[in-house]
């Protein structure tokens, strides 16, 4: 038990600037990273795919395209990494980036400046996020129950003050920030995911607080017993995942020129899905965002070869059930060590022989 | 052939009831065991020990169908077994009592004995209850045990519970009973009960194979010992013949002249882990209580001081210092540290004032698995290591390395995850973590349970290391052994402590702590 153990990499900890212990040479190496970069090879292999069966697929504008398409569910990843490795999960983000449409689009009709309604759609979000939080660390409701309820009330809350079908966002401003500018030639959107994706990089690997996220999802007891503020890094992550959904739906609103109830619908479960092809475990503690991003490229990439040559769109949820499945193998169920292992038995059987 | 073949021999008894030979198993790098044999007598308690990593777990998961040998064979009554998974090691006949109980809770007595084959009455295929809950009875019985068996697991003592499980395994055909551990949650009456019992069943012919740490109870029970070391048989012991001492020292490789248990098991001197010098009062308590498990309850603890809290399992000791350490909230009471009134909420308050705590279960409370040795270690000083809530990895790795050094962690590297190490190695580990934070006072729980004898040893060795050095340590313990090595004892019974005995007033053998026992 011991030894298999030692044989897989942890999952983070060696990463970084540590990489020269390892043992085994070549062979050795490749089978400690593989586990770690297949998802890089997995999504070269795609587009490698893409490019042979389409003439479309490597082009600048269906590039573009796919990142403008994945930003919003790469937020929203990022949100759910933080909860999943925690060992939560936040099924109330689609709805809250729905309601954050609502909210940016209802502020807006009423005249004030962009920035004041941006401010407070983010601050509504996170406040729900925070419910969140606070049903989880002080009502004790498991992260699973609560969420599913807030999801539930947040839909509910946005039609209320929706009231009407929906509601048009005619504020240039806005548009401009979340969906139409351009900083150095790239989208908004694309600049958007980017600072996310990277910042939550650096505060999951050199943080105080990435690290103790980590070991909450870890071991929460033995994070309490070493003197980490549990509950309350439980509150800031559910309220950075409820940020992150408002900060979604902003680009969304800006995209669709609309704030509507009906928005994002299902969009937690893609975001769940990329979070655990990109190798979390929802047992918590494990995983890193950028992976979870490469997890929502991965999904993207598949889907719109799947669009390009015409697959429709039946066929294609079959596809992407498979592609989760295949990939939360590879990844999480040590999929590449067990295959590896059944080779190297086999080929022992062959040399001993029977 | 070995000696105890050889003594099967002489009995007249030609064929070991289980023969192991030449096991080989290898683990991706590590070669677990090298070639180990065993030969276990029909109707003997034969004791298998070793070290931590020494290679008795694989050995006892190869018995048990768990993992498959990648050499040598293994024979049962003279023939020669395949085990590729532990049914077929059940069906074989070896059934396997594991430290941890495999029933189910929420099912009755008499359903857990008879799991997977209920009798079923003809020609209706239904359970016929009544022939189950007879023959339940019975096999109890057997065990001197009577219980409902109408009741459910759960409603029953720890000693009940096991005794439902020797009852499973002896109701299948049973050829060998393989016990892992069994007496490592059970409070010392029952502890005597189990041995009588399994005792019984050898008279009756019934073949054991019994693993622990704890040499007294190899010795009280069993009639040969086989110790394996590195992968590899190293001796095989009649228990009439020799003394834990010489276990031990198979055990280690070498003598065990000098050291902490040698002196403690021997029993002559009795040596003392803290330097008997105090200085003020660090940590007073007046009227501590926690509702339902201790009693409000008053003490002192001084600088440099060694206190030792024992009793049965289940007394309060734990329970007593996981309050002074934060872990719990006290119903009633104060705490006052170094004179002022202090309020432990939660364990960042204990922490705060360089109280650290070394948990009893260390695997659920104690680390966190997949993180690296230098994380766990830095995991209660984050921000000694971080600017502006940015992290310095290089700084934490060095002062990981320098502790894991220092402590003699056997890692290969910081980097290590700490689920890959053995208990020993993980206890150093969670103590380094406290060593990391400069703590003043450590609290250890049990600190040496489910830890071999040298890593024990070193336990001790650390612990007395932090007391000459100024700290502080209690030391909650249900075993004497430890107990003795503290400066002060309270003897805790039922929640409440009910004596309070000096170094050098508890006997050699704790016959004073035991006194105040019951």
């Amino acid at each position: 038990m011991n030894a298999t153990a030692q044989g897989e990499i942890p999952p983070r900890a060696t990463t970084a600037g540590n990489t020269a212990s390892g043992r085994g040479g070549v062979s050795g190496a490749l089978r400690r990273l593989l586990p770690q970069s297949y998802l890089i090879l997995v999504l070269v292999l795609i587009v490698i795919v893409g490019a042979l069966v389409s003439p479309n697929f490597l082009t600048v504008r269906n590039f573009s395209n796919v990142v403008s398409f994945s930003s919003i569910v790469a937020i929203l990843a990022v949100g759910q990494f933080y909860v999943i490795v925690t060992g939560g999960i936040d099924l109330s983000v689609g709805a809250i980036l729905a309601l954050a449409t609502v909210v940016v689009a209802l502020t807006l009709q009423t005249g004030v400046d962009a920035g004041i309604a941006v401010v407070f759609t983010l601050a509504v979000c996170a406040g729900f996020g925070l419910g969140n939080g606070l049903l989880v660390v002080w009502v004790r409701i498991p992260p699973f129950i609560a969420t599913l309820a807030m999801m539930s009330v947040v839909q509910g809350f946005s039609y209320i003050i929706q009231s009407s079908s929906l509601i048009y966002i005619q504020n240039q401003t806005f548009v401009t920030w979340f969906s139409d500018g351009r900083v150095l030639g790239i989208p908004n959107p694309v600049m958007i995911f980017l600072f996310v994706t990277v910042a939550a990089a650096i505060v999951s690997r050199y943080s105080t607080f990435g690290r103790r996220l980590y070991a909450i999802g870890g071991n929460r007891e033995a994070a309490r017993l070493s003197g980490l503020p549990v509950n309350r890094d439980l509150l800031v992550t559910y309220s950075l995942s409820g940020f992150l959904a408002g900060l979604a739906g902003l680009v969304a609103a800006a995209q669709l020129l609309q704030g509507s109830s009906l928005v994002g619908r299902g969009s937690e479960l893609d975001a769940i899905a990329a979070v655990v092809v990109g190798g979390a475990s929802l047992v918590g503690g494990k995983g890193n965002p950028v992976n979870s991003v490469i997890g929502v490229f991965v999904m993207a990439t598949i889907i719109n070869i799947m669009n390009l040559v015409g697959i429709s769109s039946e066929p294609q949820l079959v596809i992407k059930g498979a592609v989760i499945l295949v990939a939360v193998f590879l990844s999480s169920a040590g999929g590449v060590e067990r295959i590896s292992a059944a080779v190297s038995s086999l080929r022992g059987k062959r040399r001993t022989g029977p | 052939m070995n000696q105890a073949a050889e003594a099967v021999v002489r009995q007249g008894r030609p064929e070991p009831e289980l023969l192991a030979e030449g096991i080989v198993k290898y683990y991706p790098g590590v070669r677990a065991l090298n070639g180990v044999g065993l030969s276990v007598r029909a109707g003997s308690i034969h004791a298998l020990a070793g070290q931590n990593g020494a290679g008795k777990s694989t050995l006892v998961k190869i018995l048990s169908g768990a993992e498959i040998p990648d050499e040598g064979r293994l024979l049962l009554g003279g023939k020669q077994v395949h085990l590729h998974s532990p049914i077929d090691a059940q069906t074989a006949g070896i059934q396997t009592i594991y430290q941890e109980l495999s029933l189910v809770p929420e099912l009755s007595v008499a359903e857990n004995i008879f799991l997977g084959m209920l009798p079923r009455r003809a020609p209706v295929p239904v359970v016929d209850w009544r022939q189950m809950h007879r023959e339940a009875e019975k096999a109890l019985a057997r065990i001197g045990f009577e219980m409902d068996v109408r009741k459910p697991v759960s409603s029953f003592s720890v000693a009940e519970q096991q005794a439902v499980e020797l009852a499973k395994a002896l109701r299948k055909r049973a050829r060998v009973i393989l016990l892992d551990e069994p007496t490592s949650a059970l409070p010392p009456p029952d502890v005597d009960r189990l041995f009588s019992v399994l005792k019984a069943l050898a008279q009756e012919g019934e073949t054991m194979i019994y693993i622990s740490h704890r040499m007294d109870e190899l010795y009280e029970l069993c009639d040969t010992v086989s110790v394996i070391r590195d992968g590899q048989s190293v001796a095989t012991m009649s228990t009439a013949e020799t003394t834990p001492a010489d276990v031990i020292s198979a055990m280690l490789g070498k003598a065990l002249k000098g050291s902490i248990q040698e002196a403690s098991l021997s029993g002559g001197t009795h040596p003392r882990l803290g330097t008997g010098e105090v200085g003020d009062v660090i940590l007073s308590v007046q009227g501590l209580a926690e509702t339902g498990k201790v009693e409000p309850t008053s003490l002192e603890l001084r600088r440099g001081e060694v206190l030792g809290v024992t009793g049965l399992v289940g007394s309060g000791q734990s329970t007593l210092v996981s309050l002074l350490a934060g872990a719990r909230q006290r119903t009633s009471g104060t705490i006052a540290f170094e004179g002022k009134p202090v309020n432990f909420a939660s364990p960042r308050d204990a922490i705060r004032l360089g109280i650290g705590l070394l948990p009893q279960d260390r695997k659920a409370h104690g680390f966190v698995p997949d993180m690296s040795v230098a994380d766990n270690m830095s995991l209660a000083s984050l921000p000694m290591f971080s600017r502006l809530g940015m992290l310095n990895d290089r700084r934490i790795g060095q002062t990981a390395r320098d502790i894991a050094a220092r402590l003699e962690m056997r890692i290969s590297g910081v980097d290590q995850s700490m689920k890959t190490l053995s208990g020993g190695t993980q206890q150093k580990g969670i103590l380094a973590r406290w060593l990391v934070r400069s703590a003043r006072i450590l609290i250890c729980d049990e600190p040496t349970r489910g830890v071999d004898v040298g890593a024990k040893e070193e336990m001790y060795a650390l612990l007395s290391d932090f007391a000459r050095s100024g700290g502080t340590v209690i030391i909650a313990s249900s075993e004497i052994s430890e107990a003795v090595l503290c400066d002060r004892v309270l003897v805790m019974a039922r929640g409440r402590v009910v004596a309070e005995l000096a170094h050098d007033d508890v006997g050699s053998d704790g016959a004073e702590i035991i006194r105040h026992f019951a």
